[in-house]
């Protein structure tokens, strides 16, 4: 089988029509006493996706691109796009940096990135968005003008093209699941029946602290044809899912329909009922915060029993299993069967606090003011630059002219501290307020960025069928600059904002009440105006 | 009245008989669809989400392949942070069978779900950048499973706890897609409460309505999880599932009949409802697998040195000629699975079968006879 495989991309090599390679790789990275990061990331490299001179894409000769994404990248003339779908929160403290510099993960819910022609009226954003939701059965229709945004402070795209520019959208309450995991395994060449996709389990992927499902499409313009700088030679597709685990956990499910409740580690009764110390295990065991590490067999973890390696994947090895000491490397092949022995770890609990941190919170003052907070605290000795960009529904009005900073809780004057403001202001039911600011962020310090905004009321077929809960807020993008190369990318969590409701009888108390009123008025005025009372005669005999 | 003119008489009536007979007992569909919809959010109505979701495995397990089955759910259920048991959605408290699965294609969910967007959907006045998953696209061969479940009541069902949806509106709407020529015929399906009056104004032929109560009467849950915390399915369609899960597969032969004579009343708890003054054929020849399954009927004969395909007969069967070596096998072949290009589809589909041509040209002659009748009558009369 791995023979024709090979044979096949050895026929489509050597004629020259389109080259595409495949590769995949899972790692599994201990990150404290009971988390694991496990990492899929597949890659497709290919030559001329973006090849005009191939411009029936019926018959491109694909073997292993998957044709749903070529054909939305040549209609819609996408340079560079990425989606995301994220939930959960990424605890910076306890986990360390972000994977891949938050690169190929997005904030809570939906995120798309696309660079693509400008266009006045959007035509194949709307169009790219459509048939994204139709691929991963997602609600990407919703995103109309009111969500869009072109970020105006300067994003490097991997190759810059002459009228193109990023689209940006975000739909925070999207939720992730099953229905959107499945066409992600359905675009691999392999899909799930051999090789590390086919180790992918729903129950284990989303019973996660922090999950994300990622498609990026990168072009580069390396390679043998130079015929221009901004010419793109080669495309890669990545696809990364992305998931940390609580293994213990785990380890107490290990069927996924049968739930155990935790043991009680913590407290011992003796037979008077009594808390004893002595005979019992010791209290303090459960509230520490350093635990023994866990250890499980591979494919115990994973919960699937083990498949081959796909066949057409060209790398050498399949698994990094990185080891407790967060040092240690284990390199395997699926096919070769070691893997059966081999231990994930968790490792010793170890806190990352020198880290920068990025926080967002809603300070409200009640049904009318309210206001937005963005905190970003650099505990390491270096100065940095950020970028934070950020956006308020239309009914949420904010006003920059509220827009304070707080260095170190001092306040100081905004030209000290912004270098640069992009500000799109709201415009009611056309489009959300965006904000991007970039700033200095010395060392030890922490800048805090707070505006005002005021809720304004909204006609009532706006609000959704849960108007009680709440509107949500994107997260903040927060890219972290080390002298205009790209140090990190944090996004802070989702914020969920309460417009006063109104009460949704009232249509139907106003119909009543007035077909009521209505009614009784032109009833008595007929019948005072049309009824005459005639006496009855009686004939006398 | 003279012999001739009474012979001519006989002779057009014979020919407006012969061109109007048209074959009752076989079904005259070559693909399937299904439309199932849960109408209801929040946890608490996790019940809805279970009997949608039992209703679509039953209908993938018979052949309708993702494609073709409009899946519609107001809420996630799966991955709600409430759910002990994630990407789980269990329709029995002993949770043997996940009815989330793997492979599962929901085509509207969450907001999308709105009295709106199910009128377009049926109608086909879908907004332009609509996608292809999205779309409900039936023609006139196509037989459609319409499933809603949710809160209702007298002549409405609730969509989200905000708005609902009327009898009046479900009729129009299926008159419209009578008019756009979108179904052959189509079985829907109510599972809520006083779900009878649901189907109460639906005036277009070829229909046939269920309902699981009567006006005046609610539909009830039938169990509930301990574990998850709510009622997990609805009577009327944990009857119905146990149905098809145990007596139906893909090449049964049981008919509706048989499915609505294992209605129970005492079991179900309320009087379910079956509105059949539309529906022209005979429940006792209609196959279940002609609405829950995508099932086409196929005979292989053996037959010396030869090997093709032919036309099909009025009965609309495919007759599969091979060299007299071959084994039989028995088809369908159409398997809930990976649907990129499922092959089996474009055996199905209308361009091959179509329709039977005495059929396409019944209009035609029925006029010519009606504009005959009157001269011959005239020339009797001379």
């Amino acid at each position: 089988m791995k023979f024709f495989a090979a044979l096949l991309l050895c026929v489509r090599v050597c004629w020259g029509f389109v080259r595409e390679n495949y590769g995949e790789l899972l790692t599994v990275k201990p990150l404290t006493s009971k988390h694991v990061l496990s990492t899929f990331e597949f890659t497709i490299d290919v030559n001329d996706l973006h090849d005009s001179s191939t411009d029936d894409f019926f018959d491109p000769g694909y073997t292993i691109v998957p044709l749903q994404i070529a054909r939305l990248i040549k209609e819609n003339q996408v340079a560079e796009m990425h989606l995301r779908f994220t939930r959960g929160r990424w605890d910076v403290e306890l986990w360390g940096e972000i994977p891949k510099q938050g690169l190929s993960s997005g904030g809570t819910g939906l995120e798309l990135w696309s660079y693509m022609p400008v266009e006045r009226d959007n035509l194949h954003w709307y169009q790219l968005t459509n048939q994204l939701s139709g691929i991963f059965c997602a609600s990407l229709d919703t995103i109309d003008s009111t969500n869009t945004y072109q970020p105006r402070l300067p994003l490097q795209a991997k190759v810059s093209q002459p009228n193109h520019a990023f689209y940006f959208a975000a739909l925070p309450q999207e939720s992730v699941c099953t229905e959107n995991l499945t066409p992600f395994l359905k675009l691999l060449p392999c899909k799930t029946k051999s090789g590390i996709a086919s180790l992918i389990n729903q129950h284990l992927l989303f019973d996660t602290n922090w999950h994300s499902l990622s498609l990026d499409i990168l072009p580069s313009n390396e390679g043998e044809r130079t015929d221009g700088a901004n010419v793109i030679t080669s495309t890669q597709i990545v696809i990364t899912i992305q998931a940390v685990h609580d293994v213990e956990r785990r380890l107490r499910r290990p069927d996924k329909s049968v739930f155990y409740p935790p043991e009680e580690e913590c407290e011992h009764y003796d037979d008077n009922g009594d808390r004893d110390g002595e005979h019992g295990k010791d209290p303090l065991t459960c509230l520490k915060a350093i635990r023994s590490p866990f250890a499980v067999h591979f494919y115990d973890f994973f919960g699937m029993p083990p498949k081959p390696s796909c066949p057409l994947s060209t790398n050498e090895h399949d698994v990094l299993v990185v080891g407790a000491d967060k040092q240690s490397e284990a390199w395997y092949r699926l096919s070769d069967g070691r893997l059966q022995d081999d231990v994930v770890f968790t490792t010793l609990q170890q806190r990352h606090p020198d880290l920068v941190r990025a926080d967002y919170a809603l300070t409200n003052y009640g049904n009318h003011w309210s206001g937005i907070s963005l905190m970003l605290t650099n505990p390491q000795p270096k100065n940095y630059t950020a970028t934070a960009m950020s956006q308020l529904p239309w009914f949420a009005h904010s006003y920059l002219h509220t827009l304070q900073v707080r260095v170190n809780d001092t306040l100081l004057p905004k030209e000290d501290v912004l270098c640069q403001i992009a500000y799109r202001p709201f415009k009611d039911r056309v489009h959300n307020s965006f904000l991007e600011l970039q700033f200095l962020l010395p060392a030890f310090t922490s800048v805090k960025i707070i505006t005002d905004f005021e809720k304004s009321p909204i006609k009532l077929h706006e609000y959704p069928p849960d108007a009680n809960r709440g509107f949500d807020i994107p997260p903040a993008i927060i890219s972290i600059y080390d002298n205009t190369t790209l140090h990190s990318t944090l996004r802070t969590t989702s914020l969920l904002l309460s417009l006063p409701t109104p009460d949704f009888s009232m249509p139907y108390n106003v119909i009543i009440l007035t077909s009521t009123v209505m009614a009784l008025t032109f009833g008595s005025i007929f019948n005072l105006l049309v009824r005459r009372f005639v006496p009855l005669t009686h004939d006398k005999t | 009245m003279h012999l001739r003119s009474l012979r001519s008489i006989v002779s057009t009536v014979l020919l407006f008989a012969l061109f109007f007979t048209k074959c009752t007992a076989e079904s005259t569909h070559t693909n399937n669809w299904a439309v199932l919809i849960s109408t209801s959010r929040f946890w608490f109505n996790y019940r809805h989400i279970a009997n949608v979701l039992g209703i679509y495995r039953s209908v993938k397990r018979l052949g309708i392949p993702d494609d073709q089955i409009i899946l519609m759910l107001a809420d996630d259920i799966a991955c709600n942070p409430r759910n002990m048991f994630p990407a789980s959605v269990f329709g029995n408290a002993d949770r043997a069978l996940d009815l989330y699965g793997d492979d599962i294609q929901v085509d509207y969910r969450g907001y999308e779900v709105t009295v709106e967007s199910f009128i377009r959907l049926l109608t086909g006045r879908v907004p332009e950048n609509t996608p292809v998953s999205k779309r409900l696209l039936t023609n006139e061969n196509s037989n459609i499973l319409i499933y809603m479940t949710g809160h209702g009541g007298d002549e409405f069902i609730k969509f989200q706890d905000a708005e609902d949806l009327s009898a009046h509106d479900i009729a129009d709407a299926l008159e419209q897609m009578h008019q756009h020529k979108r179904f052959n015929e189509i079985l829907f399906i109510a599972d809520t409460c006083q779900a009878n009056s649901l189907y109460k104004h639906i005036y277009t032929p070829n229909i046939l309505a269920v309902g699981s109560s009567e006006v005046g009467t609610s539909s009830l849950s039938h169990h509930a999880d301990t574990d998850i915390g709510v009622a997990v399915i609805d009577r009327f369609t944990f009857y119905n599932l146990e149905f098809l899960e145990t007596r139906v597969d893909i090449k049964s032969r049981l008919t509706l009949k048989d499915l609505f004579d294992s209605y129970d009343v005492n079991l179900i708890k309320s009087q379910p409802g079956v509105r059949t003054d539309l529906f022209h054929r005979d429940l006792s020849q209609v196959l279940i697998t002609d609405f829950f399954g995508n099932v086409r009927d196929i005979e292989l004969n053996a037959y010396e040195n030869v090997s093709f395909l032919q036309e099909s007969s009025p009965e609309n069967k495919l007759t599969v000629f091979s060299p007299a070596n071959d084994t039989g096998i028995v088809y369908p072949r159409a398997t809930s699975s990976n649907t990129q290009n499922d092959t089996a589809e474009l055996l199905t589909s209308s361009s091959i079968l179509g329709d039977s041509k005495i059929h396409k040209f019944s209009p035609f002659l029925a006029l010519l006879t009606v504009f005959l009748f009157p001269v011959l009558l005239l020339r009797s009369k001379r």
